[in-house]
């Protein structure tokens, strides 16, 4: 599941492929009947470890099946004094047959770094490959993945919170149903098995939809970090939820980071070979 | 009257393209070089200045199976006539169906993975002119045909037209004692710069492990230089002119990284047929990265081994040779950042270090810093021909 916020919308927003469109129609009536308490394996004599899961797994299922989509992106980054600088890209993304997301990211702004693209093919259970390409001598550079903790493009964003929340990734805790802003949610507790920036997070998911609407992230001495809010939601294709604007505040320093997506578009019939890492060189 | 109907033309056809896309892009440099002592030749001066810009472009249709791009380059330097350039680096149709892309025309091709050296890379011709570091390439006549199945790519390449490599000129820096005399540069093939050359290129990735296996049939991109009988010009100057002899070769590279947790592990091999017969040379290392290792700042430390088995050669300078590196980002608003490598030749005790970094200013404006230190005194190794020629250079760059 990717209950990582941005689990499921940074994958989609670096990603591909397009298997269940035939059933979308069907697949949204189901949705909206589905919608609340009917959740697998989540019953209130199971253990939180277990309903947990069982959120985290239904929320990513629901998440599943979208094929393909685009979307361009205004990053804005804010200082501690109020300033700002602005970056703009554009990206696709494509669900894999087998294994995770294949997304493409491509800078438009500013100008001095566009062109540079970033090609990630991320794995449920391995490291994600990752590759830079760098338009001005046309070379593609293989880039650790391991560095998940690094900021991407100075913002408050690391690569760790864009990349893919493969369920499996994470150990789960289901702390209970509160109100958030007004909105029933569940809380659940998220812990990275692997190496990782953060001890935990604490994720709120909307009860209607299992949609994310805040994260609460916990660096390694235990101390906030970080809290990220996803609003705006809009609905595509009748079943898929994306949010136009994510937003990242670092509590230790003030800085914080704005992420708006605009002109998503599904079914765009993506072909895996536009993810290739031989297709970067044709990136613009 | 003509032109106006070309104009019409071309819009019609935007117009008629249901799925076109198109962008163009440019940017313009100015910068100058500092050098920190004299050349010893009085045709050289301690400074000079440079203009440069870029322009580019493309038009893709039918959902980008089809496009054209371009992309071309001028310079212009206040000092040396063979830094002055008019280029383009790319001009050509791609075509693409089904796994296969045919591409014809100009374009730009970079094989490799290390960073101090770029052994295996041979498609486009250097411009040592602009930078000794090897890394402005001119733009190569090719036809491209591509083939990418499900389990690497294939990359044949028809190259029919040969470029020469530039140097600086007479009154230019960087070329030491030495004067290279392109007017007289020699062929081993009797088809001189119009000898069809061929390539083919296997990669592949598997998991952390990207490889690639290349093969090149044709004219050398590195030049053997030929001492030409001594002039009154060069003598009274100090200097040795030369002659570019472009030999034919074969050459097989290989290029393997892998990535494993936060190392970054690089090799490139090539075995190449010189004149004098088959030679190899081997490039390694490791790039380890640790994010926020200082506040903020992000920081890949590098290490590389160079081995080449030719001891002749008179441009050569990474026979038997260890650099070591940093990557620093700041990741600032600013976008800072630096690159340091420093080489250190075992056989001969000479070193190099070079500086590389710039930041952004505004949102199109970046300033660039770059300097560059040879250190060689052994008269038997080819980095001791650069050994007054310590540099900085400063350029500011807008971005259109």
């Amino acid at each position: 599941m990717r209950l990582a916020i941005n689990r499921q919308h940074v994958r989609r927003l670096l990603c591909a492929r397009a298997c269940a469109l035939l059933i979308t129609g069907l697949a949204a009536s189901l949705c909206t009947a589905l919608a609340n308490d009917d959740i697998p394996g989540f019953a209130a004599s199971n253990s939180p470890a277990d309903n947990g899961l069982a959120i985290a797994t239904e929320a990513d299922r629901r998440g599943d099946g979208f094929g393909d989509s685009r979307s361009t992106m205004r990053m804005t980054l804010f200082d501690d004094k109020g300033q700002s600088v602005e970056r703009r890209m554009r990206s696709k993304t494509l669900e894999h047959a087998s294994d995770g997301e294949r997304t493409l990211l491509v800078f438009d702004s500013p100008p001095d770094v566009r062109g540079t693209a970033f090609l990630t093919h991320s794995h449920a259970q391995a490291d994600d490959d990752q590759w830079l390409y760098l338009p001005s001598i046309k070379r593609v550079r293989r880039i650790t993945s391991r560095n998940r903790s690094g900021r991407f493009m100075s913002s408050e964003f690391s690569y760790e919170d864009l990349g893919n929340d493969e369920i499996a990734k994470y150990t789960y805790r289901y702390l209970g149903e509160v109100t958030l802003d007004g909105e029933a949610a569940y809380k659940l507790e998220r812990t990275p098995k692997r190496s990782s920036g953060y001890s935990r997070h604490e994720v709120w998911l909307a009860r209607s939809t299992l949609n994310v609407l805040r994260v609460d992230y916990f660096d390694r001495s235990a101390r906030l970090l970080k809290t990220l809010t996803a609003s705006d939601y809009q609905l595509y294709l009748e079943r898929f939820w994306r949010p136009a604007t994510m937003r990242m505040v670092n509590h230790q320093t003030g800085y914080s980071t704005t992420l708006q997506w605009q002109d998503y578009a599904f079914g765009n019939g993506l072909a895996e070979s536009e993810f290739e890492r031989s297709a970067l060189r044709d990136t613009r | 009257m003509r032109y106006a109907i070309r104009v019409s033309a071309a819009a019609c056809v935007l117009a008629l393209a249901p799925h076109a896309s198109a962008d163009w892009q440019g940017e313009i440099e100015i910068g100058t070089r500092l050098f920190n002592q004299s050349s010893g030749d009085s045709r050289n001066d301690r400074f000079d200045a440079f203009l440069a810009g870029e322009m580019s472009g493309y038009q893709d249709w039918d959902k980008g199976a089809k496009r054209i791009a371009w992309r071309a380059a001028v310079r212009w330097d206040s000092d040396d006539a063979q830094r002055n350039l008019l280029d383009l680096r790319e001009a050509y149709f791609r075509v693409r169906k089904s796994g296969f892309e045919l591409a014809i025309g100009v374009d730009q091709v970079f094989w490799g993975v290390t960073e101090a050296l770029h052994l295996v890379d041979v498609i486009n011709q250097s411009d040592l002119a602009a930078n000794p570091d090897s890394e402005d390439k001119l733009g190569q006549p090719m036809l491209r045909l591509s083939w990418t199945p499900a389990w690497g790519t294939w990359d044949v390449y028809a190259l029919p037209i040969f470029r020469e490599r530039r140097f600086p000129g007479s009154a230019g820096r960087l070329r030491g004692p030495v004067r290279i005399v392109q007017a007289a540069t020699q062929y081993e093939s009797a088809d001189a710069d119009r000898h069809l050359d061929f390539a083919i290129r296997y990669s592949h990735y598997l998991g952390g492990l990207d490889f690639a296996i290349s093969h090149f049939s044709g004219t050398a991109r590195q030049p053997i230089l030929v001492p030409l009988p001594v002039s009154g010009n060069s003598a009274l100057a100090g200097s040795i002119d030369v002659a570019p002899l472009y030999f034919l070769t074969d050459q097989t590279g290989l290029e393997a990284s892998l990535v494993t947790g936060n190392w970054l592990l690089k090799a490139e091999a090539l075995s190449a047929r010189e004149p004098q017969g088959r030679f190899t040379a081997v490039t390694a290392g490791v790039e380890y990265t640790l994010a926020q290792a200082m506040g903020e700042a992000d920081l890949g430390l590098i290490a590389e081994y160079q081995y080449d088995e030719r001891q002749s050669a008179i441009i050569l300078a990474a026979q038997d040779d260890v650099v070591v590196g940093a990557r620093v980002s700041l990741n600032d608003f600013a976008g800072t950042e630096v690159l340091m490598l420093a080489s250190y030749d075992l056989d001969f005790s000479s070193h190099f270090a070079s500086l590389e970094a710039s930041r952004r200013f505004g949102k199109h404006w970046r300033a660039s810093l770059e300097s560059r230190w040879f250190v060689a005194d052994d008269p038997r190794d080819a980095l001791s021909l650069f050994d007054r020629e310590d540099y900085w250079q400063l350029a500011i760059t807008r971005f259109f």
